[in-house]
Parts: C-alpha cells; sequence; structure tokens
C-alpha cells in the first residue's frame, strides 16, 4: 500500500511536469510570433562584456574578433578578457587584442589565483567593469554583430534586472550528439525560454550570452564561488529580491557543444550538481518569497528541481515494475490505473520532445525533427549522470569538501552551414 | 478586393468539408472493422493512439500547414498504431509463452516501446509539415 501511494505521488509529480511542458508548448504555438525590434528602439548605456577564459587558446582568438567587429559605439563598450590562470596562450592572444584595441582589457590571473571556477573569474572581472551594464559571453561563443544593442534594450525597464539571449549551437553537423544537443538547446530557448517570458514566469539566466545591471549585481553581492551553477543561483537572487530577467529571444549567440560522450558527461554532471545545490539553498526562500506570485513559485519550484527528475522517473518505473510484478490492483490490466505508469514510460521527463519538435518547426528545420527519437538514449545518459551527481553532493556534503570540476574543452569547430570560415581568418 | 476574400473563404470552407467527409468516412470503416472484429480493438490499441491522437491534435494540428496533409499524417499514425497492437502483442506473447517467460515482462516493457513509434511518428509528422529555411537565412 505504501509503494502504491508512492508510486501515485511520483506519478503526480512527473504528470505536473509533462503539463508544464505542454503548457509551454501551446503558449508559443498559440501565441503571434513576434517581429524582431528594429534598431529605432535602441537606447545606448555604457556596456562592459566580460569573457572568463581558462586554456581556450583555440576559441578567445574568435570572440575577441568579434567584439571588434559589434556594432555597439565603441565609445561606450568595455571588453575584459579574465584570463583565469591559463597554461597556453590565452593570456597571449588576448593581449594582442588588448594592445591594438583601446575598449579591450585583460586581467591575467596567475594559476594559483585562477581555476577557481566561473563565478570567481566573473567576480575578478566585475571588479574593474565600469558599464552600466555587463554583458557575459563565454570563450568558445560567437555572437550576433549587434547582439549588445539587442540585450540592452530591456534595460530601459527600470524593473529588469538580467537579461538572457538565445543560444544556439556552432558545430552542430560535426556529428550526432552535437546535433542532439543542438536540438536540447532549440527546445530549451526558443520554446522553454520563450513561454517562460510570455507567461510572466521565471526565465533562467544562463551565464553567458546574457547580462545584467551592474548595481544590482553588486547590491546582491556579486557571485556566489561556492556554486557550481552562478548563473541558476543569481537568477533566483534576482527574481527574489524583486527584479525580473527577461528572455530576448532575436539576441542569438552560437555556443561550440561538447562533442564526444565523455565531455558531455563532465558538463552535464557540473550542470546537475550546480543546479542541485541551487534547489537546495532556494527552495524554502523561493516557497516564502513575497516578491514572487504562486505561478512564478510554482515555476520556479519546477525548475530549482528539474535535475531530480530523471531520478525520480528511473525510479518510478522501476516501482512501477515491482508493483506491477506483484500484482498490484493498480496495474493489474486496470486501464484507469496504468495510464500514469503509460504517461511517463512514454513520454516522463522525456516530454520536452514536443517542446523540441515546436523549436524545429518554428526555425524551419524539418529534417532535424526526425533525430528526436535519437534523444530518448541521451535521456537514459542523463538518468545515470543525474543520479551519480545526486550522490556525489551528499556524499561532500556529509565530508564538508568542496566540490571539483571539469573544465570543458573546446577545439574552435564551426558547423558547415554557416560558412562562417572566411570570418575567423 | 470582397471578391477575392469571398473566394479565398469558399477554398477554407470546401477544404473543411472534405477533412469533413474524410473523418466520417474513416470513422464509418472504423465502426465497420469493430462491428466484424472487436477484438482488434484492444486496450493496448486505444491507450497508444489516445496519447499519439492527443499530442497530435495539441501540437501539430495547431501549427501552420496543410490541413489535409496533417490529417493524412494523424491517419498513418492511426494506421501504424493499429497495425502494432495487433501484431506486436501476439507475436511477443506467443514467444514469451513458448520459453515460459512471464506476461509481467511484456506488460512492463510496452510502454517504452510503444514510445518509440508515437514519438517517431510525432516527430516525423512534424518534419513533413515544417517548411526547411536555407543557411542564408540565419542572422549574423
Amino acid at each position: 500500500m505504501i509503494l502504491e501511494a508512492i508510486f501515485i505521488v511520483f506519478s503526480t509529480i512527473i504528470f505536473l511536469y509533462v503539463v508544464r511542458h505542454l503548457i509551454f508548448t501551446l503558449a508559443v504555438l498559440c501565441k503571434k510570433q513576434q517581429k524582431k525590434q528594429d534598431s529605432h528602439g535602441y537606447y545606448y548605456p555604457s556596456v562592459t562584456v566580460l569573457i572568463p577564459a581558462r586554456n581556450e587558446e583555440k576559441v578567445i582568438g574568435r570572440i575577441l574578433r568579434r567584439m571588434t567587429e559589434l556594432t555597439y559605439p565603441k565609445e561606450k563598450l568595455q571588453v575584459i578578457v579574465i584570463d583565469d590562470g591559463s597554461e597556453d596562450k590565452t593570456g597571449a592572444i588576448a593581449g594582442l587584442f588588448a594592445d591594438k584595441y583601446d575598449f579591450i582589457g585583460v586581467i591575467h590571473r596567475s594559476p594559483h589565483e585562477g581555476g577557481r571556477g566561473k563565478a570567481s573569474a566573473l567576480n575578478a572581472g566585475l571588479k574593474h567593469a565600469k558599464g552600466e551594464i555587463i554583458l557575459c559571453f563565454d570563450a568558445d561563443y560567437y555572437p550576433q554583430v549587434n547582439i549588445v544593442e539587442k540585450l540592452v534594450a530591456p534595460f530601459r525597464d527600470p524593473k529588469v534586472a538580467a537579461v538572457q539571449g538565445r543560444i544556439l549551437v556552432i558545430n552542430e553537423p560535426e556529428n550526432v550528439l552535437t546535433r542532439l544537443i543542438a536540438l536540447e538547446r532549440v527546445g530549451g530557448y526558443r520554446v522553454g525560454q520563450q513561454a517562460r517570458e510570455e507567461l510572466g514566469l521565471i526565465p533562467l539566466f544562463g551565464g553567458t550570452a546574457g547580462g545584467f545591471r551592474r548595481k544590482v549585481i553588486e547590491e546582491l553581492g556579486g557571485f556566489d564561488e561556492n556554486m557550481l551553477a552562478e548563473d541558476t543561483d543569481l537568477t533566483f537572487r534576482i527574481f527574489l529580491a524583486g527584479y525580473r530577467l527577461q528572455y530576448v529571444n532575436w539576441a542569438e549567440s552560437y555556443e561550440e557543444a561538447v562533442r564526444g560522450l565523455r565531455s558531455y558527461w563532465h558538463q552535464r554532471l557540473r550542470w546537475a550538481v550546480g543546479h542541485m545545490q541551487c534547489a537546495f539553498k532556494h527552495l524554502i526562500p523561493t516557497i516564502r518569497c513575497k516578491n514572487l506570485s504562486l505561478k512564478q513559485k510554482i515555476d520556479a519550484i519546477l525548475s530549482l528541481n528539474v535535475y531530480f527528475l530523471p531520478i525520480l522517473t528511473a525510479i518510478a518505473w522501476i516501482m512501477g515494475g515491482i508493483l506491477l510484478f506483484r500484482g498490484s490492483f493498480m496495474l493489474n490490466g486496470n486501464l484507469i490505473g496504468s495510464l500514469p505508469f503509460f504517461m511517463y514510460s512514454s513520454v516522463g521527463n522525456f516530454a520536452p520532445f514536443f517542446e523540441i519538435g515546436l523549436g524545429m518547426y518554428l526555425d524551419g528545420r524539418n529534417r532535424a525533427c526526425r533525430l528526436i527519437p535519437l534523444l530518448f538514449p541521451l535521456f537514459l545518459y542523463n538518468v545515470i549522470i543525474c543520479t551519480f551527481a545526486l550522490v556525489k553532493l551528499c556524499i561532500y556534503k556529509l565530508m564538508g569538501r568542496r566540490i571539483g570540476w571539469h573544465k570543458t574543452v573546446h577545439y574552435g569547430s564551426f558547423g558547415k552551414k554557416l560558412y562562417l570560415k572566411e570570418l575567423i581568418t | 478586393m470582397t471578391k477575392f476574400r469571398f473566394e479565398v473563404e469558399t477554398c477554407k470552407i470546401k477544404e473543411f468539408i472534405k477533412i469533413l467527409a474524410l473523418l466520417i468516412f474513416l470513422s464509418f470503416l472504423a465502426f465497420l472493422l469493430f462491428m466484424v472484429e472487436p477484438k482488434l480493438f484492444n486496450v493496448n490499441f486505444f491507450a497508444y493512439t489516445l496519447v499519439f491522437d492527443f499530442l497530435y491534435v495539441f501540437t501539430i494540428f495547431l501549427s501552420k500547414g496543410e490541413n489535409l496533409k496533417k490529417l493524412a499524417i494523424l491517419l498513418c499514425g492511426n494506421v501504424l498504431s493499429f497495425v502494432w497492437n495487433c501484431l506486436y502483442p501476439p507475436l511477443i506473447l506467443s514467444y514469451f509463452h513458448r520459453y515460459s517467460i512471464s506476461n509481467r515482462i511484456f506488460q512492463f516493457i510496452n510502454p517504452v516501446v510503444n514510445a518509440f513509434w508515437i514519438i517517431s511518428m510525432w516527430a516525423f509528422g512534424f518534419s513533413l509539415v515544417t517548411v526547411e529555411k536555407s543557411a542564408e537565412d540565419t542572422d549574423l
């Protein structure tokens, strides 16, 4: 009986997530697509772009060249590269750009100072930032030339404390994994983030291709260096403080996706551990917060716990199997009782597949839709990653140790489809 | 201008009538099949077709594109579900019976196996109603 009750609770939670994603999909599908904002609506505050980089010699030149091509007035722009204790030529390449362009600067951190995580590097950069608005880009990113104008436009609203642009995958045609990551990105940004924006929920700051007001980050005390997902942590601190974060879908930036399962493991493990840390830190304050509406609270709670869902799905599925073999009244040929079982076995945490399909449809990319069934093995891989992350987090918490992380290696590879080779010569 | 609008609306009504006629015809065929052989319409078929149709109607049917094409894909999905659920369970169960494997294993893996055709057919359907953009459309 207890097992059956737990099974029903788990099924209900999973069903909630399925409904949530269906609402996101319908919200974006039924909403008239907004036209891209034209340049008459822009305004030009002083902006600082922070680029934390550690051993990024293969990609740092590409993003710095892009910074020189930005259409934003250079007298209002400051670019700071935080060379976070690199052991390769990252610092030297950034130094060359800094010598040539006045608006580019480099902070060299020694190997002893550096390597403590992105949050620490960003805090170091913040000390030298002069701009009213701070934007962040990872070294492997390749933004649009007018991305700064697009990202700063929402800051005219004093309630907006942070913005997030859309992320696409630059090396998508490289292999099956990069194609699948591109699918995930489309679902997550084009539909997930967009829907949160449309519905007035909690869009998430991704830590890159986005930005925030310097005044607000100073008020909040900078980035929390103990968090592996400093971006999610900042999102919740911003909302809990009563500010707003806006998602800007037409501000696009390309990233280099990981190209092997090993790198995927390390990257997702970092995200999962970081997100779980945020869940433990912000769950209670979110429930108690008076600055959030009920729908925002529900969305925030679901977002915070999203990395627990693969584990929950796996446990519920196994539990369903046990109940079935024990001949439970609920799962013994009774269709109504079996529906939750069907539901999460058929869609479960894999529910965002309809979000991804819609994203592909809105982007006009029909052929890529056919890869969607291949996301299922990736979901199973994520179940293992999230379970490992939870175990790791618990062990490190009990031992009182700081959690380590693996840096994602970037190769400076471009997608053939984008015809960008001439831009990086 | 008024004539043009009238022609457009007449076209839409004609298309709607065609779809309605097709739906009535298909429902009639399904009803006949049910009368002749009710055993073909099992619980599996109904449950999974329901999941597929629900997802399809609430996503693909709301997107832009030719309605007849969408309906044709929906029909293909339903036929696939019917054929799959007529052939797959008896085959697997007879195999399990031959090697004395519990039927419960079938019940346990069945939703996951069905998820593959539901998601594949849904994704394939979406890919057919979408218009591919060229690489030149990329805004950098």
